[in-house]
């Protein structure tokens, strides 16, 4: 299959983008996955099972995230969990996003729709 | 208590098996750990929270995964498609013909035979007193269950009958009439006489103006109400058009409204340019008072419906109308003493039918076609998809490794089944397109050859939500006929042998060879009835056209004139109808000349009761023989040969002996083994009683009828009749083509009188033909049918054949290395095939003999189950199926064995 530019896939649903900023700094499993974004947004963005595999199985499609041969954490028994890793292909493609998201933040601040910082 | 994981386990089915499979463990510990968290804070809310998510998943997200894999399925089935573009628009084009054949032929169907009524309101509540297949008119008596109603017996019902909310009446026929508007020409168009509550029974509002109302009925009332598609047509949708006058015959017409677009009237498949109030008949058809009867005639033209009130049954309707309708008769024939004679007159009965298809002159003739040509292209398509599921078989072996990649990277068997049945599906709908497509020609074709047999016929192609309907259930069993089995074939591997398989050649799987036998053999058998049927009806139209007349059909010219309506009465049409032919007879390429009431092939016919010298009816019920009222030298001008006797001639005059002329089926059924000649018929008409002394025997022939059995008729002498004639059929014979006498013809009569309207002219070669016009449509269809089964299953055949060689290539190399000679290769695939063919051809036979009733109607001088025909339809099978093996057997047995085993 052909890859993807990273302009192609945004702009990013909000679920994958936190999803990407879960899986940023360390490997994690799809719980701890759920657990990190309800605990970063103080519980206003929760994900549920089905939507969170649902967009795991399209990041691992598009090359976003990719899934980690061996547990990370020996000191986790259950081998059953399996845990995601970030790509630089998604990490690329959350830069850019972040870039895009800027520009919106900028020219809203210029036209007054909302507070300068 | 059900455990939670064991309930969210469950919810999981409701995703695709590949995602659940995927990731349904993973899903369900992370459901888990959730719930866990929920309960550890006690919080009933957050457990609920918690099963809530859940639930929206599967309402949101697994619809979204289910229509992801359904995606991919299409884009995979695309590039399947481009990979094998070749593949592709052969299944595509095979498909569309067979789609596009039974959605045509459907179309026209629905339209004939089933639809109900376009434009009428709940047309379900309609009932039909007259005879809705018969249209014409009868003018003296009838007996039994009527045809047509008279125009008394309409009023009669119309202001009496309880069971209807509104009764209304209409001309059965559709009139063809010659029309001016102000200022312009005469032209043609065509229309019906109909009952002032016509458009308000029937729920029609005008598009433009008014309607007729039941003031229409009781005063004459000289308006005309236009149809859309006249309107369209004539006027270019101007709504000036009110008020615009028109003359016909005798009447000047206002027009005071006009139709809305689709509505047709309550006949089906003719579309009228204009409907005139019934009370105007006399003036305009002048010469002819349909409307008043004196007994004991009536004139019966009329088709009557009646719209039922909500709750009354058919049944009780019809025992009403019956009462209203006796006791309408009785007063109708109260004058008459004798009892014998009342008894017969009054033994007349109505039989009421549901009226929502309206009536169909056509109906009854093409359904049995349609509905046999149905059951053809079903055939043919069911041949088609048997063919298409052979060549997936085939194509499904080069697969086996692709499939078996797909199988050990996990893929199940469903997973694969379901790809495997979207290509499938992917090529009915494009195939169910390009039907639709070839539906919309095929429909215009074939309604165009409608015409040629009945030339009022209008249809428009229309994609009514029943068509679309039939055309997707079409393309839907389509895909499924022709892809499941193969999907279920393909895919019963196992991923390790088929990999393995790759390197070499091996015979493929037992079952799926005998799979695609089978489908081989099974389109064999579907061919036969086609291909029988085909050859039956060509021969039906042979038989037709090489018909024994009892005359010679060539150069022979048929004009009719009616006198009547051009303003003669008897007695001046009789004077009128001699100088027409003195001036006939004086063209130079007339050979000879005569006319008589109803000429050949014209459509009408009377007969007579009558008592013949020397016979004694018995139980009879029918006393009557067929009349033909003639000029001089009839049968001499037609060629039919005089047995004995002589032709009925000029010197036959009023006041002279009255004679007639019988034909050989009355002499044979009349005077056994008496001479004729001499003997005397008795006409009887009514009370009064005609004797004419027969003076001649004519052979029997064909002058109305191709497929009816002959009957006893007898020719009576024009200048004889008291009553005298009102038209005329002129039969002139000529040396040469007929075309450029007509001409001449016509000159003749404007030398006559040059505002004698000609009614219609055309040679009797041109009215066999279109009389025979829909043998030959439904011949034609059935041949291109044939033979489209008959390429299909040789293809499929040829394919099957040459896989399997191809397949065999080393076993062959092998026994050739070994010294078989090509010849014994041959006849070794040969025989193998043979058994699957005669098999085939057995059922194909059996199958052909249960089918042959249905095509028992439609066919003229030959048997359904004729030995010979099926005999030949088996011959070409045998040849085509002999060809298509013949073709790779003899690229086998060219086979360099030792070049062939090296490449193994």
């Amino acid at each position: 299959m052909d890859e993807p530019t990273p302009d192609s896939l945004l702009p990013l649903p909000t679920a994958v983008f936190h999803i990407l900023i879960a899986v940023a700094d360390r490997d994690r499993h799809g719980y701890s996955i759920m657990q990190d974004v309800s605990a970063r947004t103080a519980d206003k963005v929760r994900l549920s099972p089905g939507t969170l595999y649902s967009s795991i199985r399209r990041m691992l499609e598009q090359g976003l995230i990719e899934e980690l041969a061996d547990s990370p954490d020996p000191s986790n028994s259950d081998e059953r969990r399996r845990y995601y890793r970030v790509t630089r292909f998604g990490k690329r493609v959350a830069a850019v996003e972040v870039e895009r998201l800027k520009a919106l933040i900028r020219e809203a601040r210029a036209t007054g729709l909302a507070p300068s910082a | 208590m059900i455990p939670a994981r064991a309930v969210y386990r469950t919810l999981l089915h409701c995703y695709p098996a590949a995602f659940r499979d995927e990731y349904g463990d993973q899903m369900s510990f992370a459901f888990a750990e959730e719930l866990a968290e929920a309960r550890r804070t006690g919080s009933r809310l957050q457990q609920a929270a918690v099963w809530a998510g859940a639930a929206a998943d599967v309402l949101i997200v697994a619809p979204r995964e289910h229509c992801h894999v359904i995606a991919e399925d299409l884009r995979y089935a695309l590039r399947m498609m481009a990979a094998k573009p070749g593949f592709a628009i052969v299944a595509v084009l095979s498909l569309a013909l067979g789609i596009g054949a039974n959605t045509a032929i459907f179309s026209l169907w629905n339209g004939v035979v089933h639809a109900s009524l376009p434009g009428v309101r709940q047309p379900e509540q309609l009932a039909i007193l007259s005879n809705p297949n018969a249209a014409g008119g009868w003018h003296g008596n009838l007996e039994g269950i009527r045809d047509w109603l008279s125009y008394g017996e309409f009023e009669e019902l119309r202001d009496r009958a309880a069971s209807f909310s509104g009764v209304i009446a209409s001309q059965s026929s559709l009139a063809s009439w010659q029309i001016r508007f102000e200022g312009h020409d005469w032209e043609e168009a065509q229309g019906r006489l109909v009952s002032g509550g016509y458009f308000q029974v029937l729920g029609v509002k005008p598009l433009l103006g008014r309607i007729f109302t039941a003031e229409d009925d009781r005063a004459d009332s000289p308006h005309a109400v236009l149809s859309y598609h006249y309107w369209q047509r004539r006027f270019g949708a101007n709504p000036d058009v009110l008020g615009k006058t028109l003359t016909v015959g005798n009447a000047l017409l206002t027009i005071v409204g006009v139709t809305p677009r689709g509505f047709i009237g309550e006949t089906a498949g003719q579309q009228p340019d204009l409907w005139i109030p019934l009370r105007m008949q006399p003036a305009v058809m002048p010469g002819d008072d349909w409307l008043h009867d004196t007994p004991p005639e009536k004139a019966m033209w009329l088709h009557v419906f009646g719209r039922l009130k909500p709750g009354v049954t058919l049944a009780r309707a019809e025992a009403e109308s019956n009462a209203i309708f006796r006791s309408s008769l009785e007063s109708f024939y109260g004058g008459i003493t004798s009892i014998q004679r009342r008894r017969e007159l009054l033994d007349q009965r109505l039989k009421l039918q549901p009226g929502a298809r309206g009536a169909s002159e056509t109906r009854g003739d093409f359904s049995v076609s349609l509905t046999a040509l149905l059951a053809a292209v079903g055939l043919l398509l069911l041949i088609a998809c048997a063919n298409l599921a052979n060549l997936l078989l085939a194509r499904g072996a080069a697969r086996r490794p692709e499939l078996a990649v797909r199988l050990s990277l996990g893929a199940s068997r469903g997973r694969l089944v379901r790809q495997l049945l979207t290509e499938s599906l992917m090529l009915a709908i494009f195939g169910g397109l390009g039907g639709l497509f070839i539906a919309y020609f095929l429909h215009g074709a074939l309604v165009r050859m409608v015409i040629a047999s009945d030339e009022d016929f209008r249809m428009s192609f229309s994609l009514d939500p029943l068509m679309l309907g039939f055309t997707f259930a079409v393309t839907l069993a389509a895909a499924v006929v022709f892809g499941l089995l193969p999907a279920w074939q393909i895919t019963k591997i196992d991923a390790g042998i088929a990999l393995k398989e790759q390197s070499r050649s091996a015979t493929p799987g037992i079952a799926r060879m005998r799979w695609g036998r089978m489908l081989v053999g099974l389109q064999l058998a579907l061919s036969v009835p086609l291909l029988a049927a085909a050859g039956l009806l060509g021969r039906t139209v042979y038989n037709l056209q090489h018909i024994q007349l009892g005359y010679p059909a060539a150069h022979l010219l048929l004009v009719h004139v009616n006198s009547r309506a051009a303003g003669y009465d008897s007695a001046q049409s009789a004077v009128l109808f001699r100088r027409l032919i003195d001036e006939i007879r004086r063209i130079p390429r007339v050979k000879a000349a005569s006319f008589s009431s109803n000429g050949v092939f014209s459509g009408s016919s009377s007969s007579n009761s009558i008592e013949v010298e020397g016979y004694t009816w018995r139980q009879d019920r029918n006393r009557d023989a067929e009349l033909d009222v003639a000029g001089p030298d009839l049968f001499t001008s037609l060629g039919v040969p005089l047995l004995s006797g002589r032709d009925i001639l000029a010197s036959d005059r009023a006041g002279a002996p009255a004679v007639c002329v019988i034909n050989e089926a009355f002499a044979n059924r009349f005077f056994a083994k008496r001479n004729p000649i001499g003997m005397h018929v008795t006409s009887i008409d009514n009370s009064e009683r005609t004797p004419y002394q027969i003076v001649g025997i004519v052979r029997n022939a064909r002058t109305q009828t191709l497929r009816k059995e002959l009957k006893p008729e007898f020719y009576i002498a024009a200048a004889q009749l008291q009553s005298g004639l009102k038209r005329a059929n002129f039969l002139i014979r000529t040396n040469t083509e007929t075309a450029p006498v007509l001409a001449a013809v016509r000159r003749a009569f404007q030398r006559v009188d040059a505002a004698l309207p000609i009614g219609s002219a055309h040679s009797l070669e041109e009215r066999l033909a279109s009389l025979t016009a829909r043998d030959h449509t439904t011949a034609q269809l059935g041949a291109v049918f044939g033979v489209l089964a008959l390429t299909l299953a040789a293809i499929g055949l040829y394919g099957v054949m040459s896989y399997s060689i191809a397949r065999r290539t080393s076993e062959i190399a092998i026994r050739m290395a070994l010294g078989a000679r090509s010849v014994r290769i041959i006849a070794m695939i040969l025989r193998e095939t043979i058994g699957l063919v005669l098999a085939g051809l057995a059922v194909g036979v059996a199958l052909a003999y249960a089918a042959s009733r249905w095509i028992a109607s439609q066919l003229y001088g030959i048997a359904p189950e004729d030995p010979f025909t099926l005999a030949i339809a088996i011959g070409v099978l045998l040849a085509a199926m002999s060809a298509a093996v013949y073709l790779p057997a003899r690229r086998a047995a060219q086979l360099d064995p030792i070049a062939a085993l090296r490449q193994e």
